[in-house]
């Protein structure tokens, strides 16, 4: 149940304790109209979320009924209207709260939605900080393309512990990947950054992972020395998608491969080579000719010499719905584990996102590496 | 030996807990306990990854069956008790590759035999590495003849580099002897480190938040004492009667069902000092520290400290229901008490003089498991004027089941001209702030036997502990015939029970 939107009139700047007063009203307000004992109000954090325009506002608004019943917050969402004639501000407060059970109580948690119009879009940090709950972690979602040169970026992450984005959205890939590996390189101390891209790939990761936990396989990791990952390609564009290069960036990193040469592609796939000491290794990323959503993972093999050939696969299945594991040593074939395939909500995505604090280095070394990568790819 | 910790791809994992391979052994695998909660949750585990694919269930038990018929089984009972409701057939189809069944009499050694090279078939098929759960999941008087049979056939002790360990489910023994025989008898084949007594109310995740709530947080532990508790109460709350266990319930009672092992695990946890780390000896050592401490109830006190109860007819939910006496299974001149009520001592220093007061009992007004932490006044009345029912101590409510969450009482001034007092609930809810759900007990349990992990287990001592607490009450019990029933269904319990608390100037909480 939402509680009808209380709006403060436009203007160029906002009183902040105009907006604080209207959320205490809306309390008392929500407070009066339950005879059930009273409503529970619970904050575990504030969101912000910036939006680049107000074109998904009712996605957004499903996303957040989602989100704040798990993690009850306050929600600043910013809409960022760059295009407008004139500078404005304007805000309006809401409550969200989740229906009472038999056994639980309303638990209601806040919002204040803030239009930013042209040059206010710069200084809505400002604003925000000063509408932060105190103590409480502040996430950034950014559902914008990070660079360091937008200041309205800039001012939310300093105010932020945690940043997260959403790779899959980047439309120029290699650019957009490399000013995010700048970002993450360049500026170790700011805000934990995380992406809804990354968190895609963590059943990928985990079960390309539990092969090498097995005692009689982990000695056949360091033996690696070929990579292909087979992806849905992106409809607009040529480019190798973000979650493919994401998880090439990872391999390389964990595995201490290092960007040796150039790109040698062709209209299928692209090959990368890498080198670990004197050891020469490749990343082949191939388009898949399978029905699979672009963008998506189809296929990785993790492969070792021909000479005591061992091979490691995660599969989507041909209907897409499952995701299936196999290993082959020699002419052996080891047994296959079939899985449901899980294709997370945006909503169940920021929700696990907002689990997390802190540093994600690993992910931090994949998009590095994998920026190295996209850097010698020559496109 | 390589371990997951030289896996340079397991870290950043989301996934930290990702076990070893290995076979689970189901003793009992034909029984109820099999299909609504072991199958279910070790299905739900391989789904959420957290099992690895070299992973087996075998199942054992006297109903003939093959392999295939055991699995058909374990779908329905999948499709029926897990949350989801289904499986795909695909993924089910995976999963069955490595459940297989040996059918056989407990007591046969011909079987273990046979299960000896069925668990190095799986091995070699399925990679399970020699690692072995055994979880008996049996009548309680087969626990010991399992055990030794397990032990003959060299089952008990781990091939080189691999890991043995047995779940034992309650209830570990019927009094104090058959406890230290049980015991003993798992002791002759296994090793301490190697038995995980299950107790799944240590799987309830709000009984694993109290060591973060009293360890993680610095405001709480230096008023946990006598100096600033006046006392504590834990009520186990239960609506429901037997449910069809008459029989079994007619051996057992309140006291051995649930306050010796469960509220006694919760007691222990409450009562403990802080561990000097989490590791699950470390926290065991001081749980039974603490539960060496209590006050002995001699049988010359029982009278003193303990009541006892049994439901009549009554009403409960809005609905009428019979008496404990009109239960199927039960004797219609049973003096077995489904209710119990106890005050008790732990002599030491944190806790001296502190009552605790206990009650657990079936057919009360709702279900509800919780610890109320009662605070002393506070020490200088400067509100004199202020009528005294309005000058309440502070309360701390800790309450497992259900709606899971930590409720703080203060009282606060009303808005107005003259001075009065309210004491309103500062309410943490586990439902209200993390919208996840929290895993089944069982999943928890399962998992953490896998990766080694025996934090949330009872030990050896602990079991012996309980019954030596519980046994001058049993043996007075036995002495007196009780005037049964004693109170209605759908109320809270024996005047009695009421009267062992307010002889002291106190009252149970309304929960």
């Amino acid at each position: 149940m939402n509680e009808q939107p209380q709006s403060l009139n436009p203007k160029a700047s906002i009183d902040v304790s105009a907006i604080e007063r209207e959320l205490t009203s809306l309390w008392k307000q929500a407070g009066e109209d339950e005879d059930n004992g009273g409503i529970i109000r619970a904050s575990l954090l504030n969101l912000i979320i910036y939006a680049p325009s107000d074109d998904d506002l009712t996605k957004l608004d499903d996303i957040l009924t989602d989100v704040t019943a798990a993690h009850p917050c306050r929600a600043i969402l910013t809409i960022a209207d760059r295009q407008a004639e004139q500078s404005s501000l304007s805000a309006e407060v809401t409550s969200r709260c989740t229906l009472p059970t038999a056994a639980t109580k309303q638990v209601c948690c806040e919002q204040v939605t803030i239009t930013a119009r042209k040059a206010q879009v710069d200084t809505v940090a400002s604003l925000i900080v000063q509408l932060l709950l105190s103590d409480l972690p502040v996430y950034l979602w950014w559902r914008a393309v990070p660079r360091l040169d937008d200041k309205a970026f800039h001012h939310l992450v300093e105010i932020s512990n945690r940043v997260v984005i959403d790779s899959a959205d980047f439309r120029e890939t290699y650019r957009d990947l490399a000013s995010l590996a700048d970002i993450l390189r360049d500026n170790p101390r700011w805000a934990a950054f995380s992406d809804l891209n990354w968190a895609r790939l963590t059943a990928w990761r985990a079960l390309l992972a539990g092969f090498y936990d097995v005692t009689e396989y982990r000695p056949l990791l360091d033996q690696l020395n070929r990579i292909v990952i087979e992806y849905s390609p992106l409809e607009e564009s040529e480019a190798i998608p973000a979650r493919a290069l994401l998880l090439g960036g990872w391999l390389a990193s964990r595995l201490g491969w290092s960007v040796a040469g150039g790109a040698k592609t062709t209209p299928e796939s692209t090959l990368f080579e890498l080198s670990a000491g004197e050891k020469q290794l490749t990343i082949e990323f191939t388009r898949t000719s399978r029905q699979i959503e672009p963008g998506h993972l189809a296929l990785v093999t993790l492969g070792t010499p021909a000479n005591h050939a061992a091979s490691f696969t995660v599969r989507r299945s041909a209907d897409g719905k499952r995701i299936e594991t196999g290993a082959t040593l020699g002419e052996e074939k080891r047994f296959q584990r079939v899985l449901d395939y899980e294709d997370w909500s945006e909503s169940a995505l920021i929700g696990k996102e907002l689990d997390l604090l802190g540093h994600d280095r690993v992910y931090e070394q994949a998009v590095i590496r994998a920026g190295e990568m996209v850097a010698r790819s020559g496109a | 030996m390589s371990s997951k910790n030289d896996n340079p791809l397991r870290e950043g994992v989301r996934l930290e807990r990702a076990a070893d391979p290995c076979t689970v052994v189901i003793f009992g695998a034909s029984g109820d306990l099999t299909k609504r909660k072991l199958l279910p949750a070790l299905y739900r585990l391989t789904q959420e990854r957290l099992l690895p694919a070299e992973f087996a269930v075998l199942g054992f038990s006297r109903s003939p069956m093959s392999h295939e018929e055991f699995r058909d089984k374990m779908k329905d009972a999948i499709v029926t008790y897990s949350e989801a409701k289904r499986v795909d057939e695909a993924v089910w189809q995976s999963f069955a590759q490595g459940i297989y069944y040996i059918a056989g009499d407990i007591n046969d050694p011909d079987c273990y035999q046979r299960m000896t090279e069925l668990l190095d078939q799986i091995d070699r098929e399925r990679g399970t590495a020699g690692n072995r759960v055994f979880y008996l999941s049996v009548a309680p008087s087969l626990y010991s003849e399992a055990i030794e049979q397990i032990g003959a056939a060299n089952l008990a002790r781990p091939k080189q580099g691999s890991w043995t360990r047995i779940i034992i489910e309650k209830p570990f023994g019927h009094d104090l002897e058959s406890a230290k025989q049980l015991n003993q008898d798992v002791a002759k084949v296994f090793e301490e480190e190697q038995v995980y007594r299950i107790d799944h109310y240590l799987g309830k995740e709000t009984v694993q938040n109290l060591l973060v709530f009293r360890f993680a947080n610095g405001i709480f532990e230096p008023i946990w004492n006598h100096r600033y508790i006046d006392h504590v109460q834990i009520t186990n709350a239960e609506a429901i009667g037997v449910e069809g266990r008459g029989g079994y319930y007619e051996t057992a009672g309140v006291l051995r069902d649930m306050i010796q092992n469960h509220v006694f695990q919760v007691l222990s946890l409450v009562a403990m000092e802080p561990p000097i780390s989490l590791s699950a000896n470390a926290v065991r050592d001081e749980k039974i520290k603490a539960m060496q401490a209590v006050r002995p109830i001699s049988v010359e006190t029982v009278a003193e400290y303990v009541v006892r109860g049994q439901y009549g007819p009554g009403s409960v939910g809005g609905k009428q229901v019979e008496g404990y006496r009109e239960e199927p299974g039960v004797n219609p001149e049973s003096a077995t008490e489904t209710y119990a009520a106890l005050k008790m001592y732990f002599d030491n220093w944190r806790w001296a003089g502190v009552p605790f007061y206990i009650r657990s009992g079936k057919r009360l007004p709702k279900r509800v498991t919780e610890i109320a932490i009662h605070f002393r006044q506070a020490p200088h009345l400067l509100f004199r004027n202020i009528p005294s029912q309005q000058l309440e101590p502070n309360v701390l409510v800790v309450r497992i089941q259900p709606d899971e969450g930590i409720t703080l009482r203060v009282g606060a001034k009303v808005p107005g001209q003259i001075t009065r007092i309210r004491w309103v609930n500062m309410d943490f809810r586990y439902g209200a702030s993390f919208g996840v759900s929290s895993p089944e007990a069982y999943e928890r349990l399962l998992l953490d036997c896998i990766l080694g992990d025996s934090t949330l287990y009872a030990r050896r001592d602990m079991t012996e502990r309980g019954w030596e607490i519980v046994m001058p009450i049993l043996e007075a019990w036995q002495s007196a015939k009780p005037a049964f029933p004693n109170y209605e269904a759908g109320t809270w319990g024996p005047e009695e029970g009421d009267e062992l608390i307010e002889k002291d100037g106190r009252q149970w909480r309304k929960p």
